[in-house]
């Protein structure tokens, strides 16, 4: 009778458990030299007022502290010296509670490729197109580099769904396998301690 | 109220181990033949308990049950946890391995105290659901004193973390009082060995 309420219990637990989304905390961030953004969730839900800590990788200073607004958004200013020299960024945002998620950002992920940024300073550029045009109707002239910046931009909007889809599919879910195998482990182990127990009982009785 | 990896400072992290693994000695010595089976039970109910989330609060919150292993298992709760929340962190990622120690410290440690609190009324029938409910309450309030306490010799000030994690934890406390209250008074009826005095 008990046993078979005991098993009921587990097994209602087992079936209303198995859509469930694990509380951990998602975090994903993405941007390019000037501003980053990113988001927070719990599951499904958004990751309100949490403060987000952006530290250097390597020597794990602290370089900017902000908080997720009301839909687990947050946009911080890329400091200067991040992009000088070219730091890989480690966000990490801590919900108290001792819930704690991070996300890495390399540094070729949200900086120019290199290549341009050592091949001179930007200042000498930008008289190189008054040269050839002088700007004869009123358009505005924009400089590669500008246009790299606009397209980098928009790219990283558009790539951002498609992040927090892998994201979502790459975080791993509770599956009724997962459970079921717990179970198992516990049953095993359970089985393991009775018959340790029951050998050293054996021997008491023998001896 | 499992601590995620990273956020406590290696002594910390030691310490709770350490004390885990006593507790953990000390729960497996008492653990005698009749009582393997209603551990491993309550073992697998705690393991799978942990996925019923109530969206309430900052994050979701989960049920524990850690009080219910405590007021029936006494020192035995020590390996039941410990091995439920080693698998919880190995299938569901709940905690981590790192954490292990100090998240079965919490859990396991305010379960017995409740034990110790609340047992003697628990064996009179008048106050058997009283004692139910306290124990299922007091569990989770304990846990997330000790989780804050955890914390803050990390990192965050105690006060500040004890505020968050016991508000948070709050609706869950009144949700396990019931179910405790019901599950013992349950017990008491249809198998009262299972509550059974060992001593």
């Amino acid at each position: 009778m008990k046993n078979i309420i005991i098993t009921a219990f587990l097994t209602l637990c087992i079936f209303s458990a198995a859509p469930v989304a694990a509380h951990k905390m998602r975090l994903f961030a993405y941007g390019n030299a000037t501003t980053i953004s990113g988001e927070a969730a719990f599951g499904s839900r958004p990751a309100k007022n949490i403060e987000v800590v952006v530290s250097n990788e390597a020597d794990g200073t602290t370089l900017v502290t902000t908080l997720t607004d009301e839909l687990g958004n947050f946009t911080f200013a890329v400091p200067g010296e991040a992009v000088e020299n070219r730091f890989n960024l480690l966000i990490i945002a801590n919900a108290g509670e001792g819930h704690r998620s991070q996300w890495r950002l390399a540094a070729e992920e949200y900086l120019p490729a290199s290549t341009t940024e050592t091949a001179g300073p930007a200042e000498p550029r930008p008289s190189q197109p008054v040269h050839p045009r002088p700007q004869a109707n009123q358009q505005v002239a924009i400089t590669e580099e500008q246009l790299k910046a606009i397209v980098d931009q928009s790219v990283a909007e558009q790539l951002r769904p498609l992040q927090r889809q892998l994201l979502l599919l790459s975080e791993k879910k509770t599956t009724l396998q997962d459970i079921i195998g717990g179970i198992g482990y516990i049953l095993g182990l359970a089985g393991i301690a009775a018959y340790m127990r029951s050998k050293k009982e054996d021997k008491n009785v023998h001896s | 109220m499992h601590i995620s990896e990273g956020v406590l400072s290696a002594p910390v992290l030691i310490g709770g181990g350490a004390l885990t693994a006593a507790g953990t000695a000390i729960g497996l010595r008492s653990l005698d033949y009749d009582r393997i089976m209603p551990t491993a039970i309550l073992t697998a109910t705690f393991f799978v308990a942990s996925l019923i989330h109530v969206p309430i609060g900052p994050t979701s919150i989960h049920l524990l049950l850690n009080g219910l292993l405590g007021v029936i298992l006494g020192w035995s709760c020590f390996p039941a946890i410990l091995i439920a929340l080693l698998l919880q962190a190995v299938f569901f990622q709940f905690g981590g391995l790192t954490v292990l120690g100090v998240n079965a410290l919490n859990m396991a440690a305010s379960a017995l105290l409740c034990y110790y609190l609340v047992r003697p009324w628990l064996m009179k029938p008048k106050y058997r659901a009283a004692a139910g409910f306290i124990g299922g309450f007091l569990a989770i309030f304990l846990a997330a004193l000790f989780m804050a306490a955890a914390l803050a010799i990390s990192d965050t000030g105690f006060l500040r973390a004890a505020q968050i994690s016991i508000g948070a934890q709050l609706p869950i406390m009144v949700i396990e009082g019931f179910i405790t209250m019901f599950t013992v008074s349950f017990l008491a009826r249809v198998s009262p060995e299972i509550l059974g005095d060992k001593q």
